[in-house]
């Protein structure tokens, strides 16, 4: 997909299942594409930037495992480092930070482990993004997430 | 005077050189809390398995895989969360006309081909056909010690500014490769 003629405030997007499974949080290449946009001067303000995915999880009759999370930059130069040194290439992504044997995101386990596993990957790699967790029945009721010390999930409600 | 720049030396050098915690392969996830200087290492060998030349054949049409393992490897080179990994290359030929061919395997980032443990007979795939720059993640499994199946799909989510080829994926997706 090209990139936008003209800056963006958000995107969203969702993730099909594609007969393997579907990845319930970003995915690399989700990733790549945002530092894509920034890189490319295609975000219009940085600090109100939000960037949303739906996914319809594992079951694909039920609606009680669909997903949904925003993420936000935090911090500009937290971001761009991460993206320099990550973010260049949507396959460093999915080998490095998702395919990582001490972090492991796969659409092979469940949303729980996945979400855990995103927050943290993003918090330990210093990535300069916050991660937030949807009501997926509406959109305006948001958790913010991260990881303690001892690697428990922290939630505190934005409402 | 001497002695104690000798020993200020010695401390500044142990300290910077603060010993990597080492991780088996399938140490639980929330075990390894030393994230950022960490080296997962295969110590029970499981890459024995996995690396040499695996191959699906077929009268003239053939598709070859061979891997090896990088010890103690981390992306970029300033990284400091260590693990033993596989990268590999391919050559892929039907009916005896060589369709894609990978003479050299490299790690990131000119990589072609990547399996990542997760499991004693599974591991994850990263593979870029070479014809048409395209890339599909998958899983490589073993089903004895000499039979693995490979299967490729897309990899999930939007793809802004990457990779618009209009060249079809040239490689196969699902095969059932004999070690060799």
């Amino acid at each position: 997909m090209p990139l936008p003629n003209t800056k963006v405030d958000s995107f969203i997007h969702n993730h099909f299942n594609n007969g393997n499974g579907t990845l319930s949080v970003f995915s690399g290449s989700d990733l790549y594409s945002l530092y894509e946009l920034y890189i490319n001067d295609k975000i219009k303000d940085l600090s109100k930037f939000v960037m949303v995915v739906t996914t319809p999880g594992n079951n694909i009759s039920s609606t009680d495992d669909d997903t949904l999370y925003a993420i936000t930059i935090n911090n500009g130069t937290e971001f761009a480092a991460f993206g320099e040194k990550y973010l260049t290439d949507p396959n460093i992504v999915d080998i490095i930070l998702y395919n990582n044997k001490r972090n492991y995101i796969s659409s092979n386990i469940s949303n729980e482990l996945n979400e855990e596993r995103f927050v943290r990957m993003l918090q330990k790699n210093n990535s300069g993004m916050s991660v937030y967790r949807g009501d997926r029945t509406n959109l305006n009721s948001w958790t913010k997430l991260s990881i303690r010390n001892n690697y428990t999930l922290k939630e505190v409600n934005c409402n | 005077m001497k002695k104690i720049l000798i020993i200020l030396t010695i401390l500044i050098n142990l300290y910077n050189c603060k010993a990597q915690t080492v991780y088996n392969f399938g140490t639980p996830i929330e075990n390894i809390v030393d994230y950022n200087n960490s080296y997962i290492k295969d110590i029970d060998n499981h890459h024995d398995e996995i690396v040499g030349v695996w191959k699906w054949e077929i009268g003239n049409s053939f598709f070859e895989i061979t891997l090896q393992e990088f010890e103690h490897y981390s992306y970029p080179s300033t990284s400091t969360q260590f693990s033993d990994d596989i990268f590999g290359k391919y050559k892929y030929v039907v009916n005896g006309n060589t369709i894609a061919e990978v003479n050299n395997i490299n790690p990131l980032p000119s990589f072609n081909l990547s399996l990542t443990y997760n499991t004693p007979i599974e591991y994850s795939v990263v593979i870029r056909d070479i014809v048409s720059g395209k890339v599909k993640v998958g899983k490589f499994r073993l089903t004895s010690s000499n039979t693995a199946n490979l299967e490729l799909w897309d990899r999930e989510g939007v793809n802004i500014g990457g990779n618009n080829s209009i060249i079809p994926f040239s490689l196969p997706i699902s095969v059932t490769l004999t070690k060799q």
